[in-house]
């Protein structure tokens, strides 16, 4: 039974000359006797979307993100980098991003939605910047969900070790993590059709608590009632 | 009985002539608390019985390549790329998307510090996270830029003491006393924990005195008095319901 505040992160950084993924995660990054870093920026082809969990590119996990039957996930922020990139959300086989004419699209642009290195690039530093998808996305028990990241340009051509963290892409999802009990009464919010978020759960659970005190106060003033005065047997 | 806000800055630096040993290996976490590396407390952190720990913030060195500056076998600059993980007893806060232990956030989600022309934290502890009475708490470090191998392969022979290899903060707030027992009234009830809630709580008994506060009556006096704060919240734009 637990709210977690979760994150995910992928970067295009990959150690050695000939793997372009690391399925355990971020990798371990070693550096040559002159500092630099031996590994790469694999390269990213333009208008090619790629998984940031499963897409055989930079960190990666073992097997697609798929929610369990007690899991419910409200993903509300999301970003990436660099700014020629954009950053869609896919659950099951749907786009959440699409065009006005009802096509996918490379999702939200990296400028709108950063997720930039600490070394920003001169000139971005006062980037609009939105943190929140609001209203936030839902998935439920059950659904499978990925995050795709596209860019509009080539980048990282040739794989090259990266010189700065401004060379490295990245892209980043936090989401909202109920499970157990919690996640059931995320289920009857969504019925009702009330927004699913961590202070409606828990109100929802005083309501629950104060529905059980009236009860149980009925029940008393019931059984007081019926009784009145009437001697009590012993049996 | 106190509400206290408190923090804890682990910090990294050199040791002078460089020895292995002296730095955590990349890909192995460390306790900010009691690892052998940086500064660290004699005792793991364990909630006593009076006590109750709301962990509300976060965060580490940003930046993902080392960027060493070695001038004749001195080491004056190294970023980690570390990562936070939050752990409750035996359990890690942080999962990934298939359900697998992770590293946690990263010091480019949860920056510390912050400067003038730093982006807002993209990662922030919302909700925040209770540690109960009886349970134990840490946080583990994980950096991913191998220090020991570059040292090796450099010939590094010395990390002064100005330079800081990492960084880390966290900031929590402690309840103890009669405060820590209002905290599990209030979890009893479903009232999210804070400082506002507590002292509300605090008032309500105050106006009650005398009273027994275990009846059913009282229960849902607290409950109807929450609901009212709650909305003079909402008009006044502290907080919403929505999503």
């Amino acid at each position: 039974m637990s709210i977690r505040r979760q994150a995910y992160e992928w970067r295009n950084i990959v150690p050695g000359t000939t793997t372009t993924v690391c399925n355990t995660g971020h990798p371990i990054l070693t550096y040559d006797a002159a500092g630099a870093v031996e590994a790469r920026a694999i390269q990213l082809n333009a208008d090619q979307s790629i998984d940031i969990m499963v897409g055989d590119i930079g960190n990666n996990l073992e097997m697609p993100a798929e929610l369990r039957a007690h899991q419910f996930i409200i993903i509300d922020s999301i970003g990436c980098y660099p700014y020629q990139a954009g950053i869609n959300i896919r659950i099951g086989t749907t786009r959440y991003f699409q065009n006005p004419d009802g096509i996918p699209d490379r999702g939200m642009p990296a400028s709108a939605m950063p997720f930039q290195p600490i070394t920003i690039p001169a000139g971005r530093q006062n980037l609009g910047y939105y943190d929140k998808l609001v209203p936030p996305v839902y998935v439920l028990p059950g659904q499978p969900w990925g995050i795709e990241f596209t860019s509009w340009a080539t980048l990282n051509a040739g794989s090259p070790a990266p010189s700065t963290d401004n060379d490295i892409a990245r892209a980043y999802v936090r989401y909202l993590l109920i499970d157990g009990p919690d996640q059931l009464i995320a289920m009857k919010l969504l019925k009702a059709n009330i927004p699913v978020s961590a202070d409606n759960i828990q109100w929802y659970k005083q309501e629950l608590i104060r529905s059980k005190i009236k009860q149980d106060m009925g029940i008393k003033a019931t059984l007081e009632e019926t009784l009145g005065d009437s001697p009590r047997k012993v049996i | 009985m106190a509400i206290t806000i408190q923090n804890y800055e682990w910090r990294l630096t050199g040791q002078g002539a460089y020895v292995a040993t002296d730095y955590p290996s990349a890909g192995n976490d460390l306790s900010l608390f009691i690892s052998p590396f940086g500064n660290r407390i004699e005792i793991p952190p364990f909630v006593k019985e009076d006590e109750f720990v709301v962990i509300d913030k976060f965060g580490s060195t940003p930046g993902v390549l080392a960027d060493p500056v070695l001038a004749a076998g001195v080491l004056s600059n190294w970023i980690p790329n570390g990562f936070l993980q939050i752990v409750i007893n035996t359990t890690g806060y942080y999962q990934d998307p298939q359900n697998t232990w992770e590293y946690g956030i990263s010091g480019d989600a949860a920056p510390y510090p912050l400067g003038l022309t730093d982006i807002p934290a993209h990662y922030s502890l919302t909700p925040p996270i209770y540690v109960l009475p009886e349970q134990t708490w840490d946080f583990r470090y994980t950096m991913m830029n191998d220090l020991q191998g570059y040292a090796a392969a450099a010939v590094v022979t010395s990390i002064p003491t100005t330079t800081l290899i990492a960084e880390c903060y966290l900031q929590y707030y402690l309840f103890n006393g009669a405060d820590a027992l209002i905290c599990h009234q209030l979890l009893e009830l479903g009232i999210p924990i804070t400082v506002d809630n507590v002292e509300w709580y605090k008032r309500m008994l105050l106006e009650q005195r005398g009273l027994d506060t275990e009846t059913w009556e009282h229960y849902l006096k607290v409950s109807q008095a929450y609901r009212d704060i709650e909305k003079k919240r909402e008009k006044y734009g502290r907080r919403t319901r929505k999503a």
